[in-house]
């Protein structure tokens, strides 16, 4: 972006100090660093960006994952930033991609949000990673410390709060980058970096039709197993609080969770929306001892599509 | 020299920022103060420029913000709220020129200036319409001022109060002489050298050069045109008394605008090349002996170009 004149329009019509989205930031942290740069009181921005009728509230609890109380036109214009780098900052395309809905809702993603987030990051960039809103993350992938959610006081941490500047603690201040850094359980850090590449996998690959293939590949691992080791998935029709209906259809953190429970990969779940009829046994150990065996060649070549994905995503 | 006019295009009046000489005074005087962070009050006559100086001076000024978060406003400019109000009215004015804030109280936005104006790197302000300025803006003025004068700040800023003035009366001077405490803090503020300064306007001489700047502007439409030769006559008819009541023997940019863009105007519609000393005489008469007529509008306005249709 280049620097705005004071003879550009534009200047009437952006913050005195601008602030750009970082990679992977999450839209908390652009609208906090926002506040932060011009010296504004923790959530101002927010306050200056939130739809009409909107609760500043709001943005402590779920709908901080998916902000549909934010006008994000506004903060980009307010920014001068292209609207798609704020999108960025939150998980909106992908949901929607995903889901195959623009009506989205945060419980999509989890049926709750708890705020923690890692001081080294704050330290290094006061940055807020998008990936900390992701439910089952408590790590950061970076760092490989444990993610922080209450002060040294005892206090909960609060993203936005009227009396508190920006990145410390609503209580006693203390600025967010002193909190400790503690390390992951490496058991732990492991177990989560499966569950990150289901996300990715998801974020990346993720349509309505792969999302129901999961379910059903989900359900059929379960009845396979024959053991209930997640909850089923629910498909009930429930009402937001703004009185649209929204279909559950199963958050994709309760996906992701269940894969992990079933030791199921998102290879398991290419070959699985695949043509090939689906085997409990793993598919990769599969193997025949005719010569033409036609699902071997299938296979062969499905895992050469999924090799491709794999080095496309690594290069990315 | 006469054109076939129905071919013309229509007359096109450049409003270009010229750099007069009493835009290189008024200009200078402005940098001087940012250079040195002094105070002054700057009187000039309405109509000189004054306006148009600030908004040039401030193109001039290098602000920007970038994506970094930097923001660089080393002179900020505004235009005393009108319909007096209370320090707010200033406060809203001056924050104004950051850009857009979100709503806040007014002790926090107070607080935000200070702080803002520091990290900005402010050098000095410039308040045009100064002489609508009251008690409580000049108060606010000097609190701010003051603010960022001392510690941690330690930031000396200039002041420009630009006022239009009448005759030998340079608002705003009266008041500082006042003998309340405010005044004489302001007045001891106020620049050794140049405290109250008045920008006269044009001599002949540079009638001029702005009339010989008209020829080259103006020159696409008027191939012939030769305004330079008829400075004196305009000197004169500008420095009647109807314009000049003062009786300071100098010319306004506005007057000087007007009259030649009005004679253009209506030579460029008969077909003209040139100006000539008659249709340059008759806008002056408009300008000065006929200024009160009353026009009586009578006539129905040209036919639109574009043809009107029926819509359903």
């Amino acid at each position: 972006m280049h620097d705005i004149h004071i003879s550009e329009p534009a200047w009437r019509t952006t913050f005195p100090h601008l602030v750009a989205p970082l990679p992977n930031e999450w839209i908390a942290g652009v609208l906090l660093r926002c506040d932060e740069r011009n010296f504004w009181g923790s959530g101002t921005t927010l306050g200056h960006v939130l739809r009409p009728g909107s609760k500043r509230s709001a943005m402590n609890e779920l709908s901080t994952i998916v902000p549909t109380v934010i006008d994000l036109e506004a903060l980009a214009q307010a920014l001068s930033v292209p609207v798609s780098r704020i999108v960025a900052t939150t998980y909106l395309a992908e949901l929607a991609r995903l889901y195959g809905s623009e009506h989205l809702h945060a419980k999509l993603l989890s049926s709750s949000f708890t705020f923690h987030m890692c001081p080294a990051c704050i330290v290094e960039e006061r940055r807020l990673s998008r990936l900390l809103t992701l439910p089952h993350i408590t790590h950061c992938p970076e760092h490989h410390l444990s993610l922080v959610s209450s002060c040294q006081c005892g206090a909960v941490l609060r993203l936005f709060h009227r009396q508190a500047r920006p990145f410390t603690c609503y209580k006693c201040g203390l600025d967010w980058k002193h909190l400790p850094q503690r390390k992951m359980d490496p058991a732990r850090m492991e177990t989560e970096q499966q569950i990150l590449s289901s996300y990715d996998f998801f974020w990346t690959h993720g349509t309505p039709e792969l999302l129901a293939s999961t379910l059903r590949l989900i359900y059929d691992s379960v009845v396979e197993k024959g053991e209930i080791r997640v909850a089923l998935p629910n498909e009930d029709a429930q009402a937001a609080s703004d009185g649209r209906s929204y279909h559950i259809s199963t958050s994709l953190g309760y996906l992701v969770q269940a894969l992990w429970q079933l030791d199921l990969s998102p290879r398991d779940v290419m070959v699985y929306a695949g043509p090939l009829p689906w085997r409990s046994i793993k598919w990769m150990t599969f193997q025949c001892s005719e010569p033409n065996c036609p699902y071997v060649g299938m296979i062969r070549n499905r895992t050469r599509l999924l090799d491709h994905t794999e080095d496309q995503q690594q290069g990315t | 020299m006469m054109t076939n006019f129905d071919a013309r295009p229509p007359f096109v009046v450049h409003d270009y920022f010229l750099e007069t000489a009493f835009e290189l005074r008024f200009q200078g005087l402005l940098r001087s103060a940012w250079q040195d962070r002094t105070w002054h009050v700057i009187a000039a006559l309405p109509g000189s420029g004054k306006s148009l100086g600030i908004a040039d001076f401030l193109q001039q000024s290098s602000s920007y913000k970038n994506a970094r978060g930097t923001t660089h406003i080393p002179v900020l400019a505004i235009r005393a709220p009108k319909n007096g109000g209370k320090d707010l009215a200033l406060g809203m004015a001056i924050s104004a020129e950051f850009g857009i804030l979100p709503t806040m109280p007014w002790y926090v936005r107070r607080s935000w200036l200070i702080q803002a104006m520091a990290d900005v790197q402010t050098e000095c302000i410039i308040i045009d319409d100064a002489q609508d300025l009251n008690l409580a803006h000049l108060a606010f003025l000097k609190e701010v001022t003051d603010n960022l004068a001392a510690p941690p700040h330690a930031r000396q800023i200039g002041l420009c109060l630009v006022t239009a003035h009448s005759g030998k009366i340079i608002p705003l001077k009266e008041i500082f002489s006042q003998p309340d405490i405010l005044w004489r803090q302001f007045r001891r503020r106020l620049d050794t050298e140049r405290p109250f300064c008045v920008v006269q306007g044009h001599t002949e001489e540079e009638v001029r050069s702005i009339l010989i700047a008209f020829e080259d502007i103006y020159r696409s439409q008027f191939p012939d045109l030769q305004l330079g030769r008829w400075t004196k006559p305009i000197f004169t008819w500008l420095t009647h008394a109807t314009l000049d009541p003062d009786g300071s023997k100098r010319v306004t940019m506005d007057h000087l605008t007007r009259l030649v863009t009005s004679a253009l105007r209506q030579s460029y519609e008969q077909g003209a090349t040139d100006v000539t000393a008659q249709a340059l005489q008759a806008t002056a008469e408009l300008m000065t002996l006929r200024r009160d007529e009353i026009i009586a509008i009578e006539s129905l306005p040209t036919s639109l170009p574009i043809s009107v249709q029926e819509v359903s």
